[in-house]
């Protein structure tokens, strides 16, 4: 496990890397050239740092993500719906940040900030609808694997996978 | 056509979610999901009808989409005082990335009715 730091100076430089349709996604740190991919110790150690890491008014990734934080846990719920849990929320950005800065460096067709949405049981849906392609990949609470499918034209790939451990939106580039 | 009555959280930014789609139901058709068939009601009366969920908007599909989805199927399932009554459903029941990718396909033909 690999901890890296981010300073202020880092999160101020104000440089970003530019999603498909232009627009600049993700800071100086998220971009910066390592030589592994970010991993942390665990979720809840994630959200310690998160608002520190992606400052809110620095990063449409960054944006996004805060402001679904109240939107997903705050949803209006029936009585029988399972609420959305932090532990929940935690997991899902931790796998969107890891993964999308993944698909920025291999020059996936899949850079852009999805919608983060509330899910079907307490799941979180990450959901990309562009010119040419659909995604939408579930993290459910808990431990379960989550899901996804990708749709290109008539084509449709669909699957199960870690989302602490595994990597899909660079692979769907290729 | 078919309506699929939507309840406040089915919304974000006035846009359906996917979530609206899950086959929430588990019965003899598998997993389902209730709609309604428009031969026997409108997408006001869908909207109005009186449920255990209160639905704050109507959605509606053409049945020829969706049964060119790949997984799903159509079927009128009345009920004694709920004669539209239909379901979209898969069976034998799909496993989670095969709801996630229905709830997807669901949501790119379904269209919210503009009262």
């Amino acid at each position: 496990m690999i901890d890296i730091a981010c300073s202020d100076e880092d999160r101020d430089m104000g440089a970003w890397t530019q999603g498909a349709d232009g627009h600049e996604l993700l800071s100086a740190w998220e971009r910066q050239d390592v030589d592994v991919v970010p991993v942390w110790g665990g979720a809840r150690a994630v959200a310690k740092s998160f608002a520190g890491v992606v400052p809110a008014q620095a990063s449409p990734l960054g944006e996004a993500i805060e402001r679904s934080r109240s939107r997903i846990l705050n949803a209006p719920l029936d009585a029988d719906d399972v609420p959305y849990s932090e532990d929940t929320w935690i997991r899902a950005m931790t796998f969107l940040r890891r993964d999308l800065v993944a698909a920025l460096r291999s020059a996936s067709v899949v850079t852009d900030i999805p919608r983060i949405l509330p899910g079907p049981e307490g799941s979180i849906d990450l959901h990309w609808v562009r010119p040419g392609y659909r995604l939408l990949v579930n993290i459910p609470p808990a431990i379960d694997l989550a899901t996804f499918q990708y749709r290109r034209d008539n084509l449709a790939i669909r699957g199960e996978f870690d989302p602490e451990r595994d990597s899909i939106l660079p692979l769907i580039a290729t | 056509m078919v309506f699929r009555a939507l309840r406040d959280m089915d919304f974000l930014d006035g846009e359906i979610l996917p979530m609206a789609f899950h086959l929430e139901k588990d019965v003899s058709d598998g997993r389902a999901l209730s709609v309604e068939w428009d031969r026997y009601a409108t997408a006001a009366e869908c909207l109005a009808r009186p449920r255990r969920r209160l639905a704050v908007a109507v959605a509606a599909a053409d049945v020829g989409q969706i049964r060119g989805l790949p997984l799903v199927q159509v079927g009128h399932r009345p009920e004694p005082e709920f004669r539209a009554h239909s379901h979209i459903f898969a069976n034998p029941p799909p496993d989670s990335a095969a709801r996630t990718g229905i709830r997807d396909d669901l949501h790119r033909v379904f269209v919210k009715v503009e009262f």
